[in-house]
């Protein structure tokens, strides 16, 4: 830890060049933001956050806010995080976004190092694909069929040999 | 003496069989006993009313449980609280076993079935081309999975069943690519998946991925547990532990409290031990029912033809299923309309612009089996029917849906 009273607030640097001032608590939900202060030391500088522009940087923002206040997530081993697909309600109506925002704080939330956040987007993705035949889920991700015959063939073989029979 | 998790009885003849706890309710909340050997004095203060042949009445206030499948049934849960679980333990019904305790056989703890004994030879894997390998890695400007590296993709595939990742293969190259992961494939042995009656194979492997294969143990295992005895018996504990997992979690929906006439809860006790009851139902008649519905009773509105999502809960019960709630979501709108419990286990029905003009309904004599949205496409159905009478509800004719619950706090 940086010796003395760490400064309440400080400064991000989205990949666009806007400076995002946020309330040091809650740009410490990001692991490796977290981790660069206290090796670093707050020197008061602003923090470049070079993969993330400020659109989806201050969504993240919005989302360690409200989520300041929770515990530390676990670890990478920790399998109850995949136990069920229960996503807060706040976290529902925060993740209605569109498509390309979502797999962007995914994106974001991955090289922030925020777990809990991570966990949400990627939860929140396989609820849309959930119960959904292959023609609904290329509509929901506007995903154009462009596999040849032969290939799906190899997957269908694939499958069959995997599935439960 | 059974135990309530595996249904084997607690003897002395096999040490792993002869201990056990007790959950068990006093006046001041339901409690768990500490580890209790079948030989100790003590043994006799748990399971003297059933030795002596006590009444049921006396029975239903404790619970038998062997240590061993205590620490197989927490690991169903994040947090467990015993009031709760007592609870769901009072009501398990009766056909949950459709084995027979004859055909199974619950074996020594340490001499558990091993990866290798799993990977008795099945099918050959269908191996690609070479030219279908480089054809399947082309990445497509049109797969918005491919924007995502392949840790995050097997993230994502993780929190799927095997049936709903094996469908989306045929739809992206990206996702299509997590089948060749091992770390993927070993998700399917967490407690909550479908092999999780084999998570013991994934405790004991934590850095074992690429020895061990799990993608192809995956593929050994299927079916493995309707020959082996140990296995079935495995099998059918890990279904009743995650019945009681999925019985546990049951909720209200989260935002509907404050819709409730009164801010008065009735706990859940008070309403079970209301007398009228027979069956296990309310005579809905007697001052205390019309109260009991009056405190509790609210209504929510909704232009059926509005509705563009539904979330169906279902609890599975043995080989049946139950709809235990509904969520009808509106476009654009903040809150949805929510009747029953929610479960863990939902399945989400997007409309896709086809506009909902009722449900046919799967019905038995306990609840409803299964549900089928009508709209002018076909749509599937939702939960396993059974062969009982089907009752179609259309919003040309029905104005109200009305349900009773049993009340929860």
């Amino acid at each position: 830890m940086s010796s003395g009273t760490p400064s309440s607030t400080i400064t991000l640097t989205s990949s666009d060049g806007v400076d995002v001032t946020v309330e040091r608590q809650v740009a410490e939900r990001s692991v490796l933001i977290k981790n660069m202060l206290e090796d670093l030391g707050d020197s008061g500088e602003a923090i470049p956050v070079p993969n993330v522009n400020e659109a989806v940087l201050k969504k993240v923002i919005e989302w360690c806010t409200h989520h300041k206040l929770d515990p530390p997530s676990a670890g990478d081993d920790d399998d109850s995080r995949r136990k069920t697909t229960d996503i807060d309600e706040w976290d529902q109506k925060f993740m209605q976004v569109d498509q390309e925002m979502l797999f962007e704080i995914i994106l974001a939330a991955n090289y922030l190092d925020i777990k809990a956040l991570l966990d949400v987007g990627c939860k929140t993705v396989a609820n849309m694909i959930k119960g959904k035949s292959p023609e609904e889920i290329r509509k929901t991700f506007n995903i154009q069929n462009d596999f040849t015959p032969e290939e799906e063939d190899q997957i269908r073989r694939e499958n069959e040999w995997a599935e439960d029979r | 003496m059974s135990c309530i998790s595996c249904g084997f009885k607690i003897i002395t003849r096999k040490p792993w069989l002869a201990k056990y706890r007790v959950v068990y309710k006093t006046s001041r909340g339901a409690h768990l006993s500490d580890v209790v050997t079948y030989s100790d004095e003590r043994h006799k203060d748990y399971s003297y009313h059933y030795e002596e042949g006590g009444t049921m009445e006396l029975a239903r206030d404790k619970y038998l449980i062997h240590e061993l499948c205590w620490s197989r049934l927490l690991a169903h849960f994040d947090q467990i609280s015993l009031d709760r679980l007592f609870e769901v333990f009072k009501y398990m019904p009766s056909a949950m076993y459709t084995e027979r305790l004859e055909t199974l056989r619950y074996v020594n703890p340490d001499q558990l079935p091993s990866v290798t004994t799993c990977r008795e030879v099945k099918e050959e894997f269908p191996t690609p081309s070479q030219a279908i390998c480089d054809s399947m890695n082309i990445i497509s400007p049109y797969d918005c999975f491919a924007l995502l590296p392949l840790e995050l993709r097997v993230e994502i595939a993780a929190h799927l069943s095997t049936m709903d990742y094996l469908g989306l293969r045929y739809c992206s190259r990206a996702m299509a690519a997590v089948f060749n992961n091992e770390a993927f494939w070993k998700t399917r042995f967490l407690v909550h998946r479908e092999r999780g009656f084999f998570a013991y194979l994934a405790d004991n492997q934590p850095n074992g991925l690429s020895s061990t294969g799990w993608r192809l143990i995956y593929h050994r295992t299927n079916r493995v547990n309707r020959y082996n005895p140990a296995w079935k018996a495995m099998r059918r504990q890990w279904k009743t532990n995650t019945w009681f997992q999925d019985r546990y979690s049951m909720a209200r929906a989260p935002d509907i409290s404050h819709q409730m006439r009164s801010k008065k809860r009735l706990h859940w006790e008070t309403a079970q031990r209301h007398q009228c009851r027979s069956n296990g139902k309310c005579c809905g008649d007697c001052n205390f029912c019309r109260h009991l519905f009056s405190i509790n009773e609210f209504t929510q509105s909704i232009r059926i033809s509005s509705v563009v999502k539904i979330i169906v809960s279902i609890l599975h019960e043995a080989e049946k299923t139950f709809i235990t709630g509904l969520e009808l979501i509106q476009k654009d709108s903040t809150t949805p309309v929510a009747i029953g419990y929610q479960t863990s286990r939902q399945e989400t029905i997007d409309l896709q612009a086809h506009q909902l003009r009722g449900f046919i309904v799967n019905t038995g004599p306990r609840g409803i089996h299964a549900l089928r949205p009508v709209t002018n496409k076909k749509l599937d159905w939702v939960g396993r029917l059974e062969d009982t009478g089907n009752v179609e509800l259309l919003s040309t004719r029905i104005k109200v849906i009305a349900g009773t619950f049993d009340v929860s706090t």
